[in-house]
């Protein structure tokens, strides 16, 4: 948001999610493609953790999910401790040119995977940034209050 | 933003109210937009069985001073039960909507989930200023930053 005169609905594109809710097993947002963002950020709102959550980032050539690898693996997986990451909110930062862009990727997917079969609340949300076209679509938020 | 930011430089995380099952009225408590031009209000939902009415509070410090509603004709919500869950929803703030002549620069959300049904509704709320005085913000409030 370079401008005070632009909100931040017209330049950051809601691209996907893990709607909050208390998980015991692997959540994935699905490939959402950043083929028109020059940054992505990547929100991550825990609650009340019952056990530890890896969160991974993969990358893959299409929404569909075709070739799908994980995406730096040494520098943009985290790990939410139980007790320790309860209510916190985590980011991840993300540059498209960071994806193996000659290897024709440009889609990522969130992965959220609790450790057992104990429930744990968290949600997630991914919006594109720096859109290559202004103000982006709002057709993924219910609803933008001005 | 440019492309050079990180969303964290430029973003600052000021209130939430935590995911959780929720029934009556929550708050994020009142942050201060003192060093924002703009904030946004992030509100996610997982399956909510109530309605959820969100308002906008202003004050004049974080202590909650003289609090007071933020043009709720236009900035209030009203979530309904189960045709709005998984949802995200948006409100947009400009610091100068505030009573700035009356000394008013913090807010406070309020979320308050009908309890007349006596069910719950899962959701969070974020409060992120936006176009800062001064960046590169603190980012004391986030738990990791990985870039």
């Amino acid at each position: 948001m370079a401008d005070y005169t632009e909100r931040f609905s017209e330049v950051a594109a809601y691209l996907g999610g893990i709607d909050p809710a208390s998980y015991t097993t692997e959540q994935n947002t699905g490939y959402v493609s950043l083929a028109n963002y020059h940054r992505a950020v990547i929100i991550i709102h825990a609650g009340v953790l019952q056990d530890t959550i890896d969160v991974d980032v993969e990358a893959a050539q299409d929404t569909s999910g075709t070739g799908p690898g994980s995406f730096d693996s040494a520098s943009k997986d985290i790990t939410l401790t139980l007790t320790t990451d309860n209510d916190t909110v985590s980011v991840i930062e993300i540059r498209p040119e960071e994806l193996d862009i000659d290897g024709g990727d440009h889609c990522i997917n969130l992965e959220m995977t609790p450790g057992s079969q104990n429930g744990s609340i968290f949600g997630a949300q991914i919006w594109g940034l720096v859109p290559r076209f202004a103000p982006v679509a709002t057709t993924n938020l219910d609803s933008v209050t001005d | 933003m440019s492309y050079t930011e990180r969303f964290s430089e430029v973003y600052a995380l000021l209130g939430t109210i935590n995911p959780d099952d929720y029934s009556g009225e929550q708050n994020t408590g009142f942050v201060s937009l003192a060093n924002y031009h703009r904030a946004v209000i992030i509100i996610h939902c997982g399956v909510i069985a109530a309605n959820i009415d969100v308002d906008i509070e202003q004050a004049t410090d974080t202590a909650g001073s003289n609090p007071k509603s933020l043009d709720s004709a236009s900035k209030d919500i009203a979530l309904t039960a189960l045709t709005d869950s998984d949802t995200v929803s948006v409100i947009e703030i400009r610091t100068e909507e505030l009573d700035v002549d009356g000394g008013f620069d913090c807010i406070n959300v309020e979320a308050t989930v009908d309890e007349k049904l006596q069910v719950t509704s899962l959701f969070y709320v974020e409060i992120w200023g936006a176009v800062p005085r001064f960046a590169a913000v603190a980012t004391t409030a986030l738990d990791s930053v990985t870039d």
